[in-house]
């Protein structure tokens, strides 16, 4: 983590090798739709809570939301999916020593694979933790941050693979990560 | 990576052509990856992995034999269990495509292809009530998730404005070797086209939650249906169509982009327990009826009346969301079952199917 970290979502082509120009910007327009829908804008700062400590990060973007953006963007779950699977990978890379460095398509979503480094061998996958992110517009009644951590360890732990979770929310900005290793 | 990433975002985009095109050059460099992994339990779970991501893109691309391939392969490795819970899932979706391709159907974005199978299903032919009430219930579930998506708050009863009613159903003829038809969602010509949601969004909506469903994610449904009426509706729409395991056995859903199998029987879908303070709980106690339901009321809320083959009668609460399901039984022999309420000697409702007359 450097001294000042902030989440920038202009960074996500340059600084997470596995993201590409196309994707990033998909990515960080369902960012900017999902902050904008909950009347936030550039700088609003994402409060992170995670076993090492707590911390709140300002996160960052260039340009505006319009009419076209929310056209494009109207399904707000999806976008909301998409934004928390950007955030997770801002986040992963400011706050642990990982960075996503590969991606397999599972069903109809992406998996990311993180890394110390870029692995050079081909069996790229083993040791190789999986980012599982998922995102909600906004808290209400049952639909939480902590259930939904909940839920996927509770999926995770009939496997041994090591995993980070990362749940967003919008609304009051706020992410919890998690990580889940239950190798002997 | 790249082209993988393209895909995704052309599909978004709704470039269905160029998002097949993209994944088919993702999947042949995919496929040059995966043949360097040697086949040993040492490559895992490299091995699984690539061969699960080569079978999605395979997928994705239409090639569905190539994918069934890989799907084979990985889950002959040693997969993760979520990896091979995923795996399967794509493998019966691709069967149930296949079996579309075979019989000639090819679905377009705004069309949702429903089909049923099981004793009670020949060939091209089906017991008419078995697929009228499914057909229904799929209407229903089509109508409420256009109303949910539109921000339109739950209706229990009564007319819907004709706003957040931008589509008319149309039923294409059945497919001869299955017993299935295509139901489209199509803009009449006088109504303005709307921007959301989509037919194919509405489609992809109903698909999903039929697969949670069915995996009986009943929380997860709930997260993806948050508004109570709309969920329970959801809920209890889908174990009203659910198969009963012998007449009907699989109830499938399948659009252009993805499928879902309702194969749980009425009795596995249970709805998720509300948290309710244990000092309010009046006295209740579960009961189950077979009867004849022969009266409705929307004054004191939404009540029933139930009268058994005895003549004994009951008044049955409905809750919201359960409207749509005891619509469509009414005057019908069905079988009920909830909590009997003795201080307002009533049923609460929990659940209710028909009963083959």
């Amino acid at each position: 983590m450097t001294a000042a970290s902030v989440l920038d979502l202009d960074s996500l082509a340059r600084e997470i090798p596995v993201i590409f120009p196309e994707a990033a910007g998909f990515y960080k327009h369902n960012c900017m739709i999902c902050f904008d829908n909950q009347g936030h804008s550039s700088g609003v700062s994402l409060a992170v809570e995670r076993e090492e400590g707590n911390t709140h990060l300002p996160v960052l973007w260039a340009g505006a939301v319009d009419t076209h953006m929310k056209k494009a963007y109207a399904d707000l779950r999806k976008a909301t999916e998409y934004a928390a699977c950007a955030i997770g990978l801002l986040l992963v890379r400011e706050l642990t020593g990982f960075t996503a460095v590969e991606q397999a398509m599972i069903g109809t979503t992406v998996d990311y694979y993180l890394a110390q480094q870029v692995p050079d061998d081909t069996l790229i996958f083993n040791d190789a933790p999986r980012l599982e992110t998922s995102g909600i517009l906004q808290e209400e009644g049952t639909n939480t941050v902590d259930r939904r951590v909940r839920e996927k360890l509770e999926r995770l732990k009939v496997d041994a693979l090591p995993a980070i979770i990362a749940v967003v929310e919008f609304g009051c900005p706020k992410s919890k990560m998690v990580h889940h290793d239950d190798r002997s | 990576m790249q082209l993988a990433q393209s895909a995704m975002v052309a599909r978004h985009d709704g470039d269905t052509e160029r998002a097949v095109e993209l994944a088919r050059q993702a999947y042949d460099l995919e496929r040059q990856a995966v043949n360097l992994v040697p086949e040993r339990k040492g490559s895992e779970p490299t091995f699984s992995i690539m061969h699960g991501s080569a079978a999605s893109l395979a997928y994705h691309s239409e090639q569905y034999d190539l994918a069934q391939r890989h799907i084979a392969q990985a889950l002959s490795g040693y997969p993760s269990t979520e990896l091979r819970r995923e795996l399967k899932k794509l493998d019966r979706d691709i069967d149930f495509r296949l079996s579309l391709r075979d019989a000639g159907v090819v679905l377009k974005e705004d069309e949702l292809q429903l089909s049923v199978e099981g004793t009670a299903v020949g060939v091209g032919t089906v017991l008419y009530s078995e697929f009228i009430a499914r057909l229904e219930n799929a209407h229903t579930q089509i109508e409420r998730t256009v109303q949910r998506l539109m921000k339109k708050d739950y209706q229990r009863s009564g007319r819907i404005a004709e706003r957040y009613r931008p589509f008319t159903v149309v039923l294409s003829a059945p497919t001869a070797g299955s017993f299935g038809v295509s139901i489209k969602l199509a803009t009449p010509e006088e109504k303005e086209p709307i921007l959301f949601p989509q037919a194919s969004e509405i489609i992809d909506e109903v698909i999903k939650g039929i697969e949670l469903v069915n995996a009986g994610q009943e929380d997860a449904l709930r997260a993806l249906i948050p508004e109570k009426g709309y969920y329970t509706s959801f809920l209890s729409v889908a174990r009203d169509m659910a198969p009963d395991g012998e007449r009907i056995t699989a109830v499938r859903f399948a659009s252009k982009s993805r499928a879902a199998s309702l194969t749980r029987q009425p009795s596995e879908i249970v709805p998720m327990p509300e948290a309710r303070p244990e000092e309010a709980e009046p006295k209740r106690e579960p009961l189950a009826l077979e009867g004849t339901l022969d009266y409705a009321s929307s004054r004191r809320g939404q009540v029933i009346g139930l009268t058994t083959e005895e003549g004994r009668r009951y008044t049955i609460a409905v809750e919201e969301g359960m409207d749509d399901v005891v619509r469509a039984h009414y005057g019908r022999l069905v079988f009920v079952a909830g909590l009997y309420d003795f201080e307002e000697e009533h049923m609460l409702l929990e659940q209710i199917h028909g009963i083959n007359e």
